[in-house]
């Protein structure tokens, strides 16, 4: 009696999704669903700038590969298995299947929704890092020999060359350069997909993490008074506009000073 | 043929056969998937059926089965020890994990979350200490209070003597 309800407590933990039966109907699930790939954007996008896309697909001898690659715009791909990668503008990807499982290995920032398949395990090799998908969506992004992984669903094995983090859905962690063991981020920025989704929106966020995600994303440094860092931030920006521009926006709604360098 | 009403059966089945198929699928998605299925089929259906109940477990049954099959996995019986149970006990079973897990659902949302990061991640509660920035007798209390809960939820809804 007493192993019987340990096991089904156990059956039901090791499932449990929170919300996983709330009434909500198919389409609506459906459109939750499509809502995190708003792909249609980019189209438009390219269309109007006539950006050079371009998706290369090698095929090599052997156990069959294919690499993938995003040069201007965001690329989102199908692999053959049925996950859904999203690249961004930079990253290339190359993809192996066996019957031992998926192997990725990945240069730069994707995003990830993997189709299940509990006998092949997905796994993404990114630098000295490996993510061993045990769930669903995901985003490994290297930046200068630093390796971020974002969880947006289900779990993730995150490991350096010696021990892993496992992380679930809401958590960021990094394998910094060098490091063996991955650390998970406490302030991990708002916007990790904003390449993708082409906003960032704060509710109440910290001024200096706001700074700190968009001097990430652009590559320039946001600056402010050291008073001004700990006030809070409501508000949506694009990520097609200038810096200047959205820090100009930041400076007037909070009234203090932010300078790009 | 007798008058199903469909709407409670739904609501009364549902996470039930969910939790059913799931031990066949091992995957939460695909099972409400089948169940799903299952259902409108038996909307659809104009035989006679005396006990829908037993009917919809036996064709959730049926199409894991086939779904295990077509997908050419091997392993055709459910992932677990379910196999080796008498259907009733099957179905006692899935009731009383669908009435755990509403108890899940049910508990303060930081101490199912640290109840899962130890029950279901596997993570030590040294690494869910260090991780949630909160000691480690913390960590063992909440998740203790947790199980606790779950045992005397379980206790009232079923009249069964939960001992953990």
């Amino acid at each position: 009696m007493r192993e019987d309800m340990e096991r089904m407590l156990g059956f039901v933990l090791k499932h449990y999704r929170q919300g996983a039966f709330e009434d909500r109907t198919q389409a609506e699930n459906q459109a939750v669903k499509t809502r995190a790939f708003p792909v249609w954007k980019y189209a438009a996008a390219v269309a109007a700038a006539a950006a050079v896309i371009l998706l290369v697909f090698v095929f090599r001898p052997g156990p069959s590969t294919i690499e993938y690659l995003a040069v201007n715009t965001p690329e989102q791909v199908e692999l053959p298995d049925g996950s859904i990668v999203t690249l961004r503008p930079g990253a290339s990807l190359s993809y192996s299947d066996s019957k031992e499982g998926r192997r990725v290995d990945l240069e730069g920032t994707a995003l990830f929704k993997v189709a299940r398949d509990e006998s092949r395990p997905f796994k993404v090799n990114c630098g000295e890092s490996i993510v061993e998908v045990l769930g669903t969506e995901f985003q490994v992004k290297r930046s200068k020999g630093d390796v971020f992984v974002d969880v947006f669903e289900g779990r993730v094995l995150f490991s350096g060359s010696e021990e892993g983090v496992i992380l679930t859905s809401g958590m960021e962690s990094v394998l910094q350069k060098g490091a063996a063991v991955p650390e998970v981020i406490e302030d991990s920025f708002p916007n990790p997909t904003a390449w993708m989704t082409g906003e960032f929106k704060y509710d109440g966020a910290v001024l200096d993490l706001v700074l700190a995600e968009l001097s990430d994303y652009y590559g320039r440094e946001f600056v402010t008074s050291p008073e001004g860092g700990s006030r809070v931030l409501t508000g949506t920006f694009f990520t097609d506009e200038d810096p200047e521009t959205i820090a100009d926006a930041i400076s007037s709604a909070l009234e203090l000073k932010i300078t790009v360098k | 043929m007798a008058l199903i009403d469909i709407d409670v059966l739904y609501k009364q089945c549902f996470r039930q056969l969910c939790l059913y198929a799931l031990h066949y699928l091992g995957d939460l998605d695909e099972s409400k998937d089948v169940v799903q299925e299952c259902f409108t089929a038996l909307i659809k259906s104009d035989s006679d059926i005396s006990n829908p109940r037993t009917y919809l477990y036996s064709s959730v049954r049926n199409r894991c089965v086939d779904l295990l099959r077509s997908k050419k996995k091997e392993r055709t019986a459910p992932m677990d020890d379910l196999m080796q149970i008498s259907d009733e006990e099957a179905q006692r079973r899935s009731e009383i994990e669908a009435q755990l897990w509403a108890a899940v659902d049910a508990l303060p949302p930081k101490r199912r979350e640290l109840l899962l990061l130890s029950k279901r991640d596997g993570l030590k509660y040294s690494d869910i200490a260090r991780l949630k920035g909160i000691s480690e007798n913390t960590v063992r209390n909440q998740i203790f209070r947790a199980i606790e809960s779950l045992r005397s939820n379980s206790k009232k809804i079923l009249g069964f003597l939960f001992c953990l």
